[in-house]
């Protein structure tokens, strides 16, 4: 067998060690001070926007809110609930990527990987057309019903053969699960533009104008979901030492593997099914948080629910304020910031790291 | 995308996205050429009694081609648009394209079994191959850069590769959309006429008696209610595009004819300004006219919606339907400006 699969690599063994020694202290402020990130970033998110309004007006909009006042009105009805999704969703789907990449120990991993949005887009899309719903609220469990049915697909392929699911396995299952999906979710859209018109909205992923209600509905298994993924640091650590040293540690891969799938699944599958598919935060800020933390799973999780509620919150505000009077869709925004950053780990081999 | 939500032309999105759909079409055309280029026009309609039939048929559009053709053209296929008016004038086209095919106020009076044979949902394109199984004499569409030849088809054909392969099929006329809207049915008129519609026919005549009668109503009414101020709008949860009615042939119209439109601050070259509905009661107004696309909120979630229910003419119940794809037939004009007419005699000054 490959030494190096079987052993961790000296730089692994090295970082773990600086790791230990620059201290949980340094670590446990910044923790801190991205939770005091969030609260500057969601009252930031309140307070700025296309309308111009004054801090008096947002404060107020909270804690005094005058029903007759415009500005607040734009504060408590339009930029709370989108700062409420984009804080959510932003940590929700950062800790589900940054859980996905270490069971799957593929650095490009994004928690789509297992064909959840392709589900989610094909359940709406046959449920708009088949079943002519059209509100949100009603089409939310479909859509989370799809995501979870593709991801099973998704595992039961992956796990066919010698060998069981391993992580190549698993994501060339995705892949062929995503096509096939979007090849039936192209198909009807194609011969139903009605059915188009009214999921395009939906399709195209965004924190804006989604119903506040629904997502109130699906807030317990993102938020619970992200809790339990937190508790997985420790396992995701050792899995991430390589298969045998896991499995000479004790650790049943296999078993670990699949919980943390499973909640994953759960945490991107409701995610997608408020605010439709919005990429890119779950690639991109795993790969920030390690730059900053290190790899060690028991900080890297915390710091991506903590730094990916910043992310998109931020990048959302900042679509509103770039081509004014009009917006930039955060899913736009998080692009332009993204991608810039991730060529340049890739250049400093960082992201091999993970 | 931003530009997805674009309303009124996805004229951008098209240029920026051809897809596997226009290759496929494109590829289609270009199998099929060697047989549209062989004369194929034995089974015409049954000649017609007309002597327009015998002596060969020509017409020079708004963009300044011009289609001579050995018969009168008898099968049509047409752009939505183009269908909606000329089908008021007694022209039936076997088939439609076109992007608007998805709103119910673009069909107007067609005849909803009419096949349409988009080459895609996001393209107003007509599919080449079942554009060659119809076998038409004529296609007919609108333009919306009438002056400019590069860009006057783009409405149907978002690349010049895609008008000059559809050329090789069937000849293409486009009819101005631009400019004023009782100038653009003359247009029409001309076309039906040549087309050999009966332009004395008892319902025609009726049509145009309406037309006229509207036509003066709408200027007395307007004149009298000139202190109301009026906004076209196409609205939802991530946008509101208010119509700039300069650009707009019916809007203009309205307002050569008295309307007190409300324009807004963007480049006159703009058909819309785009703006977050954060700032919807920057553009306050005593009737709010809302797009009648069906992406669009209805007229209850605009009344449900935190800042567009709070415009005055919201709240106080003068928000109207607007059929942003407007007619340009003499009944399809009569009719919008019934609306009008009914819309401003209940309404009240509201604002300043």
């Amino acid at each position: 067998m490959d030494a190096r699969i079987a052993t961790p690599s000296p730089a692994r063994v090295s970082a773990v060690a600086r790791q230990r020694r620059s201290g949980g202290a340094f670590k446990l402020l910044g923790l801190v001070v991205g939770l005091l990130g969030v609260a500057v970033v969601a009252l930031l998110s309140l307070r700025i926007g296309s309308l111009d309004l004054s801090t008096q007006d947002a404060w107020n909009a909270i804690f005094n809110f005058d029903l007759g006042s415009y500005e607040q009105t734009v504060v408590r009805e339009l930029r709370l609930p989108r700062t409420i999704v984009a804080l959510a969703i932003g940590a929700s789907l950062a800790v589900a990527g940054a859980t996905m990449q270490a069971v799957t120990r593929n650095p490009l991993a994004d928690p789509y990987i297992l064909g959840v949005s392709s589900g989610a887009s094909f359940a709406i899309v046959t449920v708009v057309y088949y079943g002519g719903l059209s509100a949100p609220r009603h089409y939310v469990w479909f859509a989370f019903a799809g995501a979870l049915a593709a991801a099973a697909l998704v595992f039961v392929i992956g796990s066919a053969g010698a060998g069981g699911p391993t992580p190549v396995k698993l994501a060339l299952a995705g892949v062929v699960i995503s096509s096939a999906l979007g090849a039936w979710t192209s198909a009807l859209l194609l011969l139903d533009e009605a059915t188009l018109d009214t999921v395009r909205f939906w399709l195209a992923g965004s924190v804006v104008g989604r119903d506040l209600p629904t997502f109130w509905l699906v807030s317990p298994v993102l938020l619970g979901g992200s809790l339990l993924c937190l508790l997985l640091g420790h396992q995701l650590n050792v899995l991430n030492l390589g298969e045998e040293t896991a499995a000479a540690l004790g650790m049943h891969t296999g078993r670990i593997r699949i919980v943390a799938a499973v909640i994953v699944v759960l945490i991107t599958g409701a995610a997608v099914a408020v605010a439709g598919p919005i990429g890119f935060v779950g690639l991109a800020v795993p790969h920030m948080v390690r730059a900053i933390v290190g790899v060690d799973y028991r900080w890297v999780l915390p710091y991506s629910f903590v730094y990916g509620a910043i992310f998109l919150t931020a990048a959302d505000i900042v679509g509103r304020v770039i081509a004014r009077p009009s917006e930039l869709q955060a899913g736009i925004v998080t692009a332009f910031v993204g991608v810039p950053f991730l060529v340049y780990l890739a250049r400093r081999r960082r992201v091999a790291d993970s | 995308m931003v530009e997805d939500r674009c309303p009124h032309a996805r004229i951008s999105l098209a240029q920026s996205r051809p897809n596997r759909r226009q290759f496929a079409g494109a590829l289609a055309g270009l199998l099929a050429a060697p047989l549209a280029v062989a004369p194929a026009r034995a089974q015409s309609a049954t000649p017609a009694a007309s002597p327009d039939a015998a002596g060969g048929w020509t017409f020079t559009d708004d963009a300044g081609e011009t289609v001579t053709l050995a018969t009168r053209p008898a099968r049509i296929v047409a752009d939505l648009n183009a269908a909606s008016a000329l089908w008021d004038f007694g022209i039936r086209p076997v088939a439609v394209t076109g992007y608007t095919v998805t709103t119910d106020a673009a069909w107007g009076n067609v005849d909803r079994s009419t096949p349409v044979i988009n080459a895609g949902p996001e393209t107003g394109a007509p599919d080449l191959e079942k554009l060659i199984a119809l076998a038409p004499d004529l296609y007919v569409t609108i333009t919306w850069s009438p002056d400019n030849r590069e860009t006057a088809y783009e409405w149907t054909f978002p690349e010049p590769e895609q008008e000059a392969l559809a050329r090789e099929v069937v000849p293409i006329i486009g009819i101005s959309a631009t400019g004023l809207a009782d100038v653009n049915v003359t247009r029409f008129v001309e076309l039906a006429a040549s087309l050999g519609a009966d332009l004395s026919s008892p319902e025609l005549v009726a049509a145009r008696d309406a037309y006229d009668q509207a036509v003066a109503a709408f200027s007395t009414l307007a004149a009298e209610k000139s202190e109301l101020t009026n906004l076209f709008v196409y609205a939802d949860n991530e946008n509101e595009y208010i119509a700039n009615w300069p650009k707009w042939a019916d809007l203009a119209w309205y307002e050569a004819l008295g309307l007190n439109i409300v324009k807004p601050d963007v480049a006159d070259t703009e058909y819309w300004l785009q703006q977050s509905p954060e700032l919807a009661g920057s553009y306050p107004s005593d009737l709010l006219f809302q797009s009648t696309r069906m992406e669009v909120l209805s007229l209850d979630e605009l009344k449900a919606h935190p800042t567009y229910g709070r415009l005055p003419a919201v709240e106080a119940g003068q928000a109207q339907a607007w059929n942003q794809d407007f007619i340009l037939s003499y009944q399809g004009l009569t009719a919008a400006l019934d609306t009008l007419i009914a819309a401003l005699t209940s309404a009240e000054k509201i604002t300043e």
